[in-house]
């Protein structure tokens, strides 16, 4: 998990000093991102429907889905964030600017998710309680970013 | 021709003079109006039996934890950026210099459910008592019961931060005759009193005047122009349900904080299902569910 930070960081950190990309011209960082948060909550989706009992709990796609979460969580996606794509600075994000300020606390909440998803991935299909205790940390992990650093969509 | 101009002017004169006294005693009666102390209001009304656990509950769901704790645990001093100016919560532990400690039950009623402070100054409405307004004598009590519970805090207040004229309280009796209601939601229909009064949902979920208050007409239709970017959604019972929500996604949500599609809630929201909704009873989120829905 620290190899995995220290290299979120370092790639991130380039990309912000580096100056290779052109301010305001982020679609594609930004399309990425957003799929890639698109795939986290597809996931989620699945999860959260059984974990809240609207749909049967399955053991088999409870663990399929967790799995996904986990392998998605472990991506290193530090090139979709680049300096100045927060919302201030360009159109089509709700990302707000402090998130560049306050990087070590997105890197700490990115290495949570890491850690309560591969212990979902283990645990989802071992019931319908094992799911929903091992939705909290997950839940936890994007909220904690959610609520400092993403603006209007709730 | 001169001799009618001047019948003209006399009769312009009388009217002038009858008009100037008239806006004379105007200002004097509106005056006297402004600096007339607050009506005692928001008695409790009988001998009660607090229950301090329930209080606590309360506490959470209502939103008295959330905005009243910065650092120290309710001792206030979290900022509240408006189109107003900043605002900032004060210090609510039993502390007797910066909390109210030095409170009684009726005190902290007349706080809650009026929006007066106990020397009979007019909160903002940015602390919601227009919804508290509804609370009742038992739930009062019950939030006063925790409060003497919890850990004492000399944290200082700091004061708002707002450019006249809305620094000058005394606007405020203008602002609550205009639009503080008295409407209460019968405590029996549990799940629109704890979304009317109890967890004010209004106050994020509907759209507001000038003046901040809230537009009536709207209720409950979203807002998009909430503090620090933040946007409250359209829920309607209409809305939720032509957007696919049923009862389990909203208990969903409140217990842990997911939206349907596998999102999770971001800005004050999340305060609201950490804090407040999740507090609650699953029942009592069953039944905010069924309400909000319609059912």
């Amino acid at each position: 998990m620290i190899k995995f930070k220290k290299t979120a960081i370092l790639c991130v950190s380039a990309l912000m000093f580096s100056g290779a990309i052109a301010a305001g011209d982020f679609d594609k960082e930004i399309d990425g991102r957003q799929s890639y948060m698109g795939v986290l909550g597809y996931n989620m989706g699945i999860l959260g429907a059984m974990a809240g009992e609207k749909m049967p709990y399955d053991a088999d796609l409870a663990s399929a889905a967790a799995r996904n979460l986990a392998l998605a969580a472990a991506m290193n996606n530090g090139s979709m964030w680049p300096q100045g794509s927060d919302m201030d600075s360009t159109e089509g994000t709700w990302a707000k600017a402090d998130l560049w300020q306050n990087f070590p606390i997105v890197m700490d909440q990115l290495g949570n998710l890491k850690t309560y998803s591969e212990a979902l991935a283990t645990n989802a299909g071992n019931g319908l309680s094992s799911l929903q205790a091992g939705m909290k940390g997950v839940g936890d992990s994007c909220k904690e970013c959610h609520k400092r650093f993403r603006a209007k969509k709730n | 021709m001169s001799g009618r101009a001047g019948v003209v002017t006399r009769g312009a004169l009388m009217m002038l003079k009858k008009a100037s006294m008239g806006m004379f005693i105007a200002i004097v009666i509106g005056s006297m109006w402004l600096i007339m102390p607050p009506r005692a209001a928001s008695i409790i009304t009988a001998e009660r039996i607090p229950n301090a656990d329930s209080g606590h509950i309360l506490l959470q769901a209502g939103g008295c934890f959330a905005c009243h704790t910065d650092t120290d645990d309710y001792a206030g001093g979290l900022r509240l950026d408006s189109p107003f100016g900043d605002f900032y919560s004060p210090n609510i532990t039993m502390n007797t210099t910066q909390g109210i400690g030095g409170w009684s039950l009726n005190d902290f009623a007349l706080a809650v459910r009026q929006g007066i402070s106990p020397e009979g100054t007019f909160y903002y409405p940015v602390m919601p008592f227009t919804a508290y307004q509804g609370m009742t004598d038992q739930d009062i009590a019950d939030m006063w019961a925790a409060l003497q519970q919890l850990p004492n805090s000399d944290q200082s207040n700091i004061a708002h931060d707002l450019p006249f004229p809305f620094n000058q309280r005394l606007l405020l009796k203008g602002w609550r005759l205009l639009f503080f209601k008295q409407d209460r939601v019968d405590p029996e229909q549990r799940g629109a009193y704890l979304a009317e009064h109890v967890l004010h949902c209004a106050e994020c979920h509907t759209p507001r005047n000038r003046l901040g208050a809230l537009i009536a007409s709207k209720h409950f239709a979203g807002n998009d122009q909430l503090p620090d970017d933040n946007a409250a959604p359209d829920i309607r019972s209409h809305v939720l349900k032509d957007n696919g929500w049923v009862a389990a996604d909203l208990k969903y949500l409140f217990a842990e904080g997911m939206l349907p599609n596998g999102d999770y809630v971001g800005g004050t929201m999340v305060e609201v299902t950490d804090y407040g909704t999740a507090a609650l009873s699953s029942e009592d989120r069953a039944l905010l569910a069924d309400y909000l829905l319609g059912n």
